[in-house]
């Protein structure tokens, strides 16, 4: 397979001219060797049938020689008969077999194991080298031996080779002449192919296609030529065609890529445009982002100029809101660390400039103002910003509703380096940042109408508390009004009436009338919680230094018997200016907001300190130790202590209602009271506190004159005349109370226990003729209450006056529900001037 | 291994019966004087032939007359030893007289040795006839007997007197003359 390989290409690679010959070589000499040998094997074969028929002869004659020899046992003659051999030197060897031994042999000295030792029977037979036959002896009819014959083949060797040489020697000169032959005949083929052969390669290697080919014959190879020329002719012809075709695509091509660079440079152009587009769209996009998560004004204008400086990029930024007056602007955002802003008067935050002086007055019509360059001398402005090297600048109005409210300005130090897109860009910026703003503003807008409204809601609520907080305060007043005035009434009885009381006497009965009026009050003072007061309690002249030391009496033992008695010692220490003027007001609240704040100052020093209390008076302004030359127009009142103080949200809270940082000893309403007394009084309060130092507390009241209805009802003297009064009321003490006040004056009193009973009493005093004057009854009473007594009264006797003597007294008095059928109200506990005022009025009539 | 060995038995034992059989043959006794004589006559009716007309039809018998006690034995007459020449058959015919006429009717004539005191008168009665006469004489063919056996080294051979034989009509083949010892004359 190797050797094909190797030789397949390279028979097939050699030329035509040697392929002929070669072929014609081959075919002549396998000729020769097919006939050469089959003459050799015609003549071996003939050879060697006339071999054997030699041979057989041979033994015929030597056998029909031999009988006799044989019949009679004649070795001798038999040897010398075959003796004659020698003659044939191509025997090698011969014997005579009688009774199937060896008779007689040639050459006699052969030895025996030349020769078969039996005869055998058959064909001459050729070995290797040899031919061996055994022939029977006949002698009449009958089989007397048989005669070994051996000849070499050296004869037919001789002549294979002889025919060997011969055959070579012939092939030899054959193949010479068929060389020759060949070399001349081939000619005729392979010179017409290597003509074509030339031809073609001259064509492909010059590219000539006018070359032809010679035509020599009209055979086969001819018709080849032919059709290499058509070809040739066709392939030129295609050529020209082919050429101008190239030419003229060529042509197109080029146009072609003209316009297809044009156009890929347009769309270059177009998709960087989109690009930049596209950034900048991204660019809003992420500013409108950051903007949405901020809701302040200055913050979002912030964060659009740190975008625009980094991504846009630009090299300075700065924000111009529109002041009130819509003629002035001012700087509310500015980068102010761009470096190249040298700081002046023009450029820093909260500077002001009017738009005339900008060089910005298109913005109003809501106009981008475009500065290519800002050397050109222009507003005042642009040439601030031309000194600050920077020599192009964007401004784009930031409007809402149509209506200007700010700039915003962008600068770069190149000149003319804003494209219109970067200008489009800012102007569509500044809609975004103009609506961030916008919102903002409702944002903030919407926050304080939300806290408003929560503030409302919480006052709102409030009030309902404190409603149904004087509902049920109200019905405890009324209890302890009744509870009450038997105390004070007495008390005052006293007072009035026993001639032998000593000093002390007189001096503690009269704290006890006080101390009862002052729970009396107390008690009025709780519908406050649930209902403005309508018109002024009557105001008095006070002495703020009287007050401050009953107050600072009375409370003695909350702050030095209480603290002393778990270790603790509260210092007390009153500062009371000499001079101080006379303040219009309440007592019994003023005293009650002095002993609250002095209260709250000893529950502030669970470790003790000192606690101040000064009054002074002040000047015009609320200050400290501010003497005006108006001289003083306040009285002031200060309580401080060296206590725990409080942080500022305490501060903040500390007047609400129901704020207590004392848990469940307080009861949150200490300093609203206060500044309820403060706001009654058209006052102020003042606080100052700073933890862990302590807390200053201070009560500004104003001076002024007393109003004319504050005027305090004089005391009338004894009535004139001596009045028959019925007095009906469930309470005995309360009875027995009016009645001995009523009798102090010498009136004539008759009490009754019930409704009912007072009606009885009164229609048997109208039959008697000594009808009552006046009735006081009582209201509310089990079965027949007052107002229902005063209906009936009213309805037999007009004339009548009906007082109404109650617990709900200050109540009714206040909120204008007097009943019907009664002239006069008088509150419990029952006062002995007011008493006697109201039967003066009534029986004056 | 059984059948192989018993096989290889078996050979051996053929082999050793054939050797036996072949040393048997080879020690026979060599043949006697006149087994080795008798053969040599029954060849001689194999290179004798005999004038045209002598026998009459195709297997008639080859009648050997001998004069004398018969020193051969029955053995010539058993064809399985000496088969028919030519299909005939061998025939010993003993010939009491040599006046006998059964005489000429015998295509081959043994005379003893004590009857050669008579042979002249065989010859007289054989005259014109074709017969092969045949002695065993020291000089037998000097009486004009044609065949006679000798003796030499204890081998047994002939003499031929071919001129008597060509007298009576008879030729006695090339190959026979041959082998024959020449006379000492």
């Amino acid at each position: 397979m190797t050797m094909r390989n190797a030789n397949l290409p390279t028979l097939r690679n050699i030329s035509i001219k040697r392929k002929l010959t070669l072929i014609i070589m081959a075919a002549s000499t396998v000729a020769l060797l097919l006939i050469s040998s089959a003459f050799v094997l015609y003549e071996l074969i003939t050879f060697r049938q006339s071999m054997t028929r030699d041979i057989s002869t041979l033994a015929e004659i030597i056998g029909n020689q031999s009988t006799a020899a044989l019949a009679y046992d004649d070795r001798a003659t038999a040897e010398e008969i075959l003796g004659a051999l020698s003659a044939k030197q191509h025997i090698v060897s011969a014997c005579i077999y009688k009774d199937g031994k060896v008779f007689a042999r040639y050459p006699k000295n052969a030895s025996p194991a030349t020769f078969p030792l039996k005869p055998k029977v058959g064909d001459p037979t050729f070995g290797d080298d040899h031919l061996v036959l055994f022939h029977p002896v006949m002698l009449k009819g009958d089989v007397v031996g048989t005669i070994y014959l051996q000849s070499d083949l050296l004869e037919m060797r001789e002549r294979l080779v002889r025919y060997g040489g011969i055959i070579l020697l012939f092939m030899l000169a054959s193949s010479l002449v068929t060389y020759f032959l060949s070399a001349l005949l081939q000619k005729i083929i392979s010179q017409p192919i290597s003509h074509l052969v030339d031809t073609a390669k001259a064509v492909s290697t010059e590219k000539n296609y006018s070359v032809r080919a010679v035509k020599r014959s009209e055979d086969e190879l001819g018709q080849l030529i032919d059709g290499f020329n058509e070809m040739l002719t066709q392939i030129q012809e295609r050529d020209v065609a082919l050429q101008q075709a190239h030419d003229k695509l060529e042509k197109r091509v080029g146009e072609r890529t003209q316009d297809l660079q044009m156009e890929i440079a347009e769309r270059r152009r177009t998709q960087e445009a989109l690009q930049q587009q596209l950034t900048r769209i991204s660019l809003l996009n992420q500013i409108t982002h950051v903007v949405s998560e901020r809701e302040d004004l200055p913050s979002i204008l912030q964060v659009v100029l740190r975008q625009l400086e980094d991504h846009l990029p630009v090299d300075v930024g700065m924000v111009y809101l529109l002041e009130p007056g819509g003629e002035t602007l001012s700087i509310a955002a500015l980068r102010e660390n761009s470096p190249r802003l040298t700081v002046g008067s023009h450029f820093c935050q909260g500077a002001t400039m009017s738009i005339e002086q900008t060089g910005l007055g298109q913005c109003r019509l809501g106009e981008t103002v475009y500065i290519p360059e800002t050397a050109r001398p222009q507003a005042e402005l642009i040439q601030s910003l031309s000194a600050a090297g920077l020599q192009c600048a964007v401004a784009v109005p930031l409007m809402v509703e149509g209506k200007l409210f700010g700039i915003l300005a962008v600068a770069r130090l190149a000149v003319k380096s804003f494209s219109s897109g970067e200008c489009e860009f800012l102007r569509m910026l500044s809609q975004h940042v103009a609506l961030a703003a916008h919102q903002a503003q409702l944002h903030a807008e919407l926050g304080s109408a939300y806290d408003d409204l929560r503030q409302t809601q919480m006052a709102v609520m409030q009030q309902d508390r404190l409603r149904a907080l004087g509902q049920m305060a109200s019905g405890i007043a009324h209890d302890i009004n009744n509870a009450l005035s038997p105390v004070v009434g007495f008390a005052s009885l006293l007072i009035s009436y026993e001639p032998n009381l000593s000093q002390n006497a007189k001096k503690h009965l009269n704290y006890i009338k006080t101390a009862g009026e002052d729970v009396a009050h107390i008690v009025a003072r709780l519908r406050e919680f649930y209902r403005q007061r309508e018109g002024k309690e009557p105001m008095f002249p006070l002495n703020l230094n009287q007050l401050v030391d009953q107050v600072v009496d009375m409370t003695r033992p909350r702050w030095r018997d209480i603290p002393q008695g778990r270790g603790i010692t509260v210092e007390m220490e009153t500062l009371l200016a000499e001079d101080l003027p006379e303040v219009v007001g309440l007592e019994s609240e003023v005293r009650e907001a002095m002993t609250n704040l002095i209260l709250n100052a000893v529950d502030a020093m669970p470790n003790g300190g000192t606690l101040t209390v000064r009054t002074r008076s002040g000047g015009l302004v609320a200050g400290f130790g501010n003497h005006g030359d108006h001289g003083p127009t306040h009285g002031i009142l200060e309580v401080s202590d060296t206590g725990t103080g409080m942080s500022d949200e305490m501060l903040r809270r500390c007047m609400e209602p129901f704020f207590s940082t004392k848990g469940k000893r307080g009861t949150g309403m200490g300093l609203a009271m206060v500044y309820g007394v403060m706001e009654r009084h058209e006052g102020k309060i003042e606080i100052q506190s700073e933890l862990g130092r302590g807390t200053t507390v201070r009560l500004i009241f104003p001076l002024r004159g007393l109003a004319d209805g504050d005027s305090p009802v004089s005391e009338t003297g004894k009535a004139t005349s001596q009045l028959q009064i019925l007095c009906i009321d469930d309470e005995p003490l309360l009875r027995e109370l009016v009645k001995e006040m009523l009798e102090c004056d010498g009136h004539q009193v008759q009490v009754a226990d019930s409704g009912q009973t007072g009606l009885d009493a009164f229609h048997r005093a109208a039959e008697r003729g000594r009808a009552f004057d006046v009735v006081i009854t009582d209201l509310g009473m089990p079965y027949l209450d007052g107002r229902q007594v005063a209906r009936t009264l009213k309805n037999e006797s007009p004339k009548t006056p009906i007082i109404m003597l109650t617990g709900w007294g200050a109540f009714m008095k206040s909120d204008g529900d007097v009943p019907a059928h009664v002239d006069g109200i008088l509150s419990k506990p029952p006062r002995m001037n007011e008493m006697r005022g109201m039967l003066t009025r009534l029986t004056k009539k | 291994m059984i059948l192989k060995a018993a096989k290889v038995f078996l050979i051996s034992l053929f082999l050793a019966m054939a050797a036996n059989g072949w040393l048997a043959s080879a020690q026979e006794t060599p043949p006697s004087e006149y087994q080795v004589k008798a053969a040599f006559l029954y060849n001689f009716a194999k290179f004798v032939e005999w004038p045209a007309g002598t026998f009459s039809a195709t297997n008639q018998p080859i009648v050997i007359g001998i004069i004398g006690d018969n020193p051969f034995g029955p053995d010539l007459t058993n064809p399985d030893k000496y088969r028919p020449i030519n299909g005939r058959p061998l025939v010993l015919k003993q010939i009491s007289s040599p006046k006998d006429p059964e005489l000429k009717r015998c295509q081959m004539v043994f005379v003893c040795r004590p009857e050669m005191k008579r042979f002249a008168e065989i010859q007289e009665t054989l005259k014109a006839a074709s017969v092969l006469t045949i002695s065993d004489v020291e000089h037998g063919s000097r009486s004009g007997v044609m065949i006679n056996f000798v003796m030499e080294d204890s081998r047994v051979r002939f003499e031929i007197d071919d001129g008597a034989a060509r007298k009576a009509g008879l030729k006695i083949s090339s190959k026979l003359l041959n082998l024959a010892k020449k006379r000492d004359q």
